[in-house]
């Protein structure tokens, strides 16, 4: 069954004249709907949306000190009691927790995290390294750290693509000098890989803050800071194609000023290739996040913040770069924590596949050619 | 080939160069305390005072943090590739980039290469089987594939590999004269240390690739000569395989361009994670550790790939789509 695409010629007969860009915006909705990928990600993203309003509702995560008990060869409670060692080293290691006092799928004992290496590095202020172990609850820490994510991941999202805006469009239509000065710009910022740019932003200026709002905001800073260039460098080459058109010479002989071109005239028919880009990188922040932490920039410990990234990490540094294995007392009650890992990775792999599979029907609706 | 674009083109790679060590220059000295004396307490280390001043008049800092002198001192070093000594590993910078450089290369040159050819014929079979379910097989599982967090991939692979099975090595020890000295037993060695980090790589970046490659032939395809071969009887494997798959590299070299960024820096966290002795650990423990002359040197290069590669773009594009003048 084939519907047709909502045709404004049948408005326009009827004496209606439309808003082309709500007709577009219109088209576009149709096309997003016929495609099932698509749909299915919107789904998904806006679950993520509802979780994080709800999560206002759940309470928080429970941070339960754990009791010793005891060493390896000296277990006191046997079957209840998951035991950690480094790779490579013969049990008894570090410490045992109870695990049977509450549910082993949902918590995993969390170690306050240890930075990599520290050493005299400005970031050394960064850890709060407490030294107290305990549990917490994961997926109420991914619930509570749902509101963080879309926050941050769509602040940064929208940040960049706002300043992409702003000097692509002047540096596509104005040219000359200020073209010249926004492009090596660009390519300065692009010449440094993202996730090496990212750590000497945090490495030069992560210290200047201890409060969790201050690093919030340098975090935020050198996400903006790193991906800007691309969404110029996008706008701009937009700009130059949209600047050409029958339109913009129209307004600039009905006498237009430039800003007021730009405005309403170049922006508006630039906006869709920035879309796109922005649904592509916001899956990336919570697993670049993520990255961050796992090497050791750790923002703040997951009671305070608990976003997903920082939780993944902690989560995931807990299993692997503490080379832990578990050591249970009896055999059979041996259980690796694989939802340590599986819980948070399911999290990041739903969030960014939602907003692949978006941009990927965003893409198609958008393109005439690329329609199935 | 137009002299002034040419000449253009020369003034603007060089201008980003200079650009490149000024901005370097003040990230590090953007770095809260003096290095050197950061330096000297630094745990590892047990710099004499005979060294903490050569340090200094090494780095430009013998005149305080931000004076002209060092800056000129910074300058000159940077553009005639005089890195210095490094004092933490007791080697010079350029011993130390040489001994990591070839195993990133082989790394990360293996999985660009992999990724590529396992990556671009197929977003060419998918545009070709445009509609049909095959596409949507073939699309569907490259964006599933590309939203993988590839961090949890590798610690994944490790977890199972290494720690469970182990049937992988726990860290990449093959010397570098087993590839320079081919033979059966070597190259299994070799083989072995690389396939998990090479997994990783090369599933993140195929799907990738795919997906480039498929949008960009898509809209290659509605172009006036796909129509004129097709009129003339050009059969439909030529057209895909020659006419179109040619014009549609150029958005895939621009990808590949970026690689060449990842191909200096190396993949910091897969390098990290299986142990891999590449450029990427060498940088972040240089940073990590505040081990400057590394740091710096190691940076600048990096960004001197990545401009002579996107500075070449221009030409490789020509070189694809004879419309483009240059």
């Amino acid at each position: 069954m084939q519907v047709p695409p909502p045709s404004p010629v049948a408005a326009v007969r009827a004496g209606r004249r439309p808003n082309p860009q709500i007709a577009q915006f219109k088209r576009t909705l149709f096309f997003l709907r016929r495609n099932t990928l698509a749909v299915i990600g919107l789904g998904i993203l806006l679950f993520f949306v509802a979780v994080a309003l709800g999560s206002f509702f759940y309470p928080a995560p429970a941070f339960v000190m754990p009791q010793e008990c005891g060493t390896l060869g000296n277990i006191a409670n046997a079957s209840s009691c998951i035991c950690t060692y480094q790779i490579g080293t013969t049990p008894p290691g570090a410490g045992c927790y109870p695990v049977q006092s509450v549910s082993p799928s949902l918590i995993a004992p969390t170690e306050s995290l240890h930075p990599v290496s520290l050493g005299p590095l400005p970031m050394g202020s960064l850890s709060t390294d407490t030294g107290t172990p305990y549990f917490y609850n994961l997926f109420a820490g991914m619930v509570k750290g749902s509101p963080w994510s879309l926050g941050i991941a769509s602040s940064v999202v929208i940040s960049m693509s706002l300043i992409g805006m702003m000097l692509g469009s002047v540096a596509g239509y104005k040219g000359g000098i200020l073209d010249e000065l926004i492009m090596r710009a660009t390519d300065i910022f692009l010449a440094i890989p993202g996730l090496l740019l990212l750590i000497v932003i945090l490495a030069t200026v992560g210290s200047l803050f201890s409060s969790l709002e201050g690093r919030l905001a340098i975090l935020i800073g050198a996400f903006i800071l790193t991906g800007w260039p691309i969404y110029t460098r996008i706008v701009r080459s937009q700009v130059l194609v949209t600047r050409e058109q029958k339109y913009v010479e129209a307004a600039k002989a009905s006498g237009a000023r430039s800003g007021r071109i730009l405005r309403k005239h170049i922006i508006p028919n630039s906006v869709y290739p920035v879309l796109v880009q922005m649904s592509l990188d916001i899956g990336t922040i919570p697993l670049s996040l993520a990255a961050l932490v796992f090497l050791g920039f750790q923002i703040f410990p997951s009671i305070q913040f608990p976003e997903w990234g920082n939780i993944t990490a902690e989560s995931v540094n807990q299993t692997f770069l503490k080379g832990i294995l578990t050591y249970c007392a009896t055999d059979s009650s041996c259980v690796f924590p694989w939802w340590q890992i599986f819980l948070p990775g399911l999290t990041l792999f739903l969030f960014a596949i939602s907003v692949s599979f978006l941009a990927d029907g965003l893409r198609d609706a958008l393109d005439p050619r690329l329609r199935r | 080939m137009n002299a002034y674009f040419f000449a253009r083109k020369i003034g603007q790679i060089v201008s980003l160069i200079l650009l490149m060590v000024v901005v370097l220059y003040a990230i590090f000295r953007l770095m809260p305390g003096n290095p050197a004396e950061l330096f000297l307490i630094s745990s590892r280390t047990r710099a004499s005072t005979v060294e903490l001043k050569a340090l200094e008049a090494q780095l430009g800092l013998a005149g305080g943090k931000w004076n002209f002198h060092g800056f000129l001192i910074y300058f000159e070093d940077m553009l005639t590739f005089n890195f210095g000594y490094d004092y933490y590993y007791q080697a010079t910078v350029w011993q130390l980039l040489s001994l990591a450089l070839p195993y990133t290369l082989l790394l990360l040159g293996t999985a660009a290469v992999l990724s590529y050819v396992g990556g671009i014929p197929l977003g060419i079979v998918a545009t070709w089987f445009r509609g049909k379910r095959t596409e949507g097989g073939i699309v569907t599982s490259a964006l599933v594939l590309n939203a993988v967090p590839y961090f949890i991939l590798a610690i994944v692979l490790y977890l199972y590999f290494v720690s469970y099975l182990k049937i992988a090595p726990v860290r990449a020890e093959f010397p570098w004269t087993d590839i320079t000295s081919p033979s059966l037993a070597n190259f299994a060695t070799v083989v072995t240390d690389m396939a998990l980090p090479l997994v990783t790589l090369v599933v993140i970046g195929a799907a990738a690739h795919l997906l480039t490659m498929r949008a960009s032939m898509v809209s290659v395809l509605g172009e006036d000569f796909i129509t004129t071969a097709r009129a003339k009887g050009v059969p439909e494997r030529s057209i895909m395989f020659r006419h179109a798959a040619r014009n549609a590299m150029i958005p895939v070299s621009t990808r590949m361009a970026l690689e060449f960024a990842l191909l200096a820096s190396g993949a910091i966290i897969t390098e990290i994670i299986f142990s891999w002795p590449g450029i990427g650990h060498l940088i972040f423990q240089a940073i990590l550790d505040l081990d400057y002359p590394l740091a710096e040197g190691a940076l600048f290069l990096i960004s001197l790939i990545v401009i002579l590669a996107y500075g070449m773009l221009d030409f490789i594009h020509a070189w694809l789509d004879p419309r483009i003048q240059l």
